[in-house]
């Protein structure tokens, strides 16, 4: 097992005893890079130079650091300082922003290395990773399968080991759905605990930032960092914020458990309801009641997002005009400019959503 | 109420999107299945449902009206594709002929 294999807790231990350095974890995790990436491809850039420098450094910093010198990926519509924020879109190909978005900056301030920025599909709107507007991530499980998505460079760096931990953002469905198809932890945290500031807005009303990781335990420790009021987010909710590693007792007496009847019924594959069976066996064992429960209305939930969404989108996108940032396509006028900046920067799935969310 | 050509064309207009006669065909067919699959929505009675916008009612965020430093002009020009001086330049937006 190399230690990019371990988990975040794991080599917590191991570098706070003084047993590895920074340099190691890192070291690792660039090896498994070299060796994989190529047919993989998590990741829209790689910063093993300035990651390398940064895991050197922290051997003079502080160990008790909630993630010393733990690599971290952060998908590529979360700003960072300097370093390419691309949304994988070629209208944001050559944007670097002037700060770290907050999510980055409190991974940074909490001792963790960044190894680069994951692939997703173009403004985190899709569900494969093939809308990337640079080229499709693979399943690391069957690089013949796709990881899902929108965040599904994170979901795949994390299956493959290619980092420890990774940020991923949901709107509806983006850090769940590619978590589950590449076999790692996703979640996407209550709206409001974790601030967007510095995250590319898409739909604003549901996007939230939240862990990708190989365990649970994982997701509580990165939790615990990204999670917290912060001002520059007016939706973030200010309230105290738990330790979330608290929870962790392996003790679910007194909880009860709903499971949603209209999503056990038609249309589930036979191996993912085994699967979601045999996970509902085991929080029973664990001392959870279960009991069954009704939404009715969840059939209106995709038709609803569907119009949400696209308006937000539509008025999110709207920035990307050729004038402040970003691509710029040669015109005559300033609507000629407009319309073929966005015509040439833009897939096919980003115009349809902001056409959708246009119309009157 | 199915989505014409035409309604594509302003839709792709206003969203300030060049689009081929091509592609107005094939937009045109995406739109209408997606607003066809929503329609489903206009079965439902929302007349009695508070909109949310929020799991957490959170009103009138408000800070400090303190005077703080504001990015300087350089880096936020970094990234411009025409800066000008302290300025975003841009294609002519009034035609000369037009003059009044």
């Amino acid at each position: 097992m190399e230690l990019c294999d371990r988990t975040a807790h794991e080599l917590l231990k191991l570098l706070r005893a003084g047993d590895i350095d920074p340099v190691d974890v890192a070291g690792s995790v660039f090896a498994r890079i070299r060796s994989h990436e190529r047919s993989i491809k998590a990741y829209l850039i790689l910063l093993e130079e300035q990651a390398m420098a940064r895991a050197a450094e922290l051997n003079d910093a502080d160990r008790s650091l909630p993630l010393y010198g733990i690599p971290v990926a952060i998908k590529d519509n979360m700003c960072t300082e300097g370093v390419q924020t691309s949304c994988a879109s070629k209208i944001l190909a050559s944007y670097k922003p002037p700060f770290d978005a907050t999510v980055v900056r409190k991974i940074r301030e909490a001792g963790a290395i960044i190894v680069g920025k994951t692939n997703l599909d173009e403004f985190a709107m899709g569900s494969s990773t093939e809308n990337s507007g640079f080229y499709p991530t693979h399943n690391p499980w069957d690089v013949e399968r796709v990881p899902g998505g929108s965040s599904g460079g994170s979901a795949a760096a994390v299956a493959a080991r290619e980092c420890i931990l990774a940020t991923g953002s949901d709107t509806g469905g983006s850090i769940r759905q590619p978590a589950s198809f590449c076999g790692v932890v996703g979640m996407k945290p209550t709206y409001g605990a974790v601030s967007r500031y510095g995250l590319v807005a898409f739909a604003s009303s549901l996007d939230q930032i939240g862990p990708m990781t190989k365990d649970v335990a994982d997701c509580a420790l990165l939790l615990n960092v990204i999670a917290g009021h912060d001002p520059m987010d007016s939706t973030s909710v200010k309230r105290e914020y738990p330790d979330y590693t608290k929870s962790l007792t392996g003790d679910a007496a007194g909880m009860k458990v709903g499971v949603i009847k209209e999503l056990m019924g038609d249309g589930i594959d036979a191996g993912i309801k085994e699967s979601v069976v045999t996970a509902i066996s085991k929080i029973e064992e664990l001392g959870a009641e279960i009991i069954e429960v009704e939404l009715p209305m969840s059939r209106y939930a995709l038709p609803t997002y569907y119009l949400i969404a696209p308006a937000e989108a539509s008025s999110n996108l709207a920035r990307y005009d050729g004038v402040q940032y970003g691509l710029r396509a040669q015109a005559n006028d300033i609507i000629e400019m407009y319309c073929r900046t966005r015509r040439e920067g833009f897939g096919d799935e980003v115009k349809r959503r902001i056409m959708l969310g246009t119309l009157p | 109420m199915a989505i014409t050509r035409d309604d594509v064309r302003e839709v792709a207009f206003l969203s300030r999107l060049e689009m081929t006669e091509e592609e107005l065909d094939v937009f045109t067919g995406h739109l209408g299945a997606i607003l066809e699959y929503a329609s489903m929505l206009s079965e439902l009675d929302t007349a009695g449902v508070e909109p949310t916008s929020h799991a957490v009612p959170v009103k009138n965020v408000f800070r400090d009206d303190i005077v703080k430093e504001s990015f300087p002009v350089d880096r936020v020009l970094a990234n411009a594709p025409a800066p000008y001086g302290n300025f975003f330049r841009v294609p002519k937006i009034i035609d000369e002929g037009e003059g009044h």
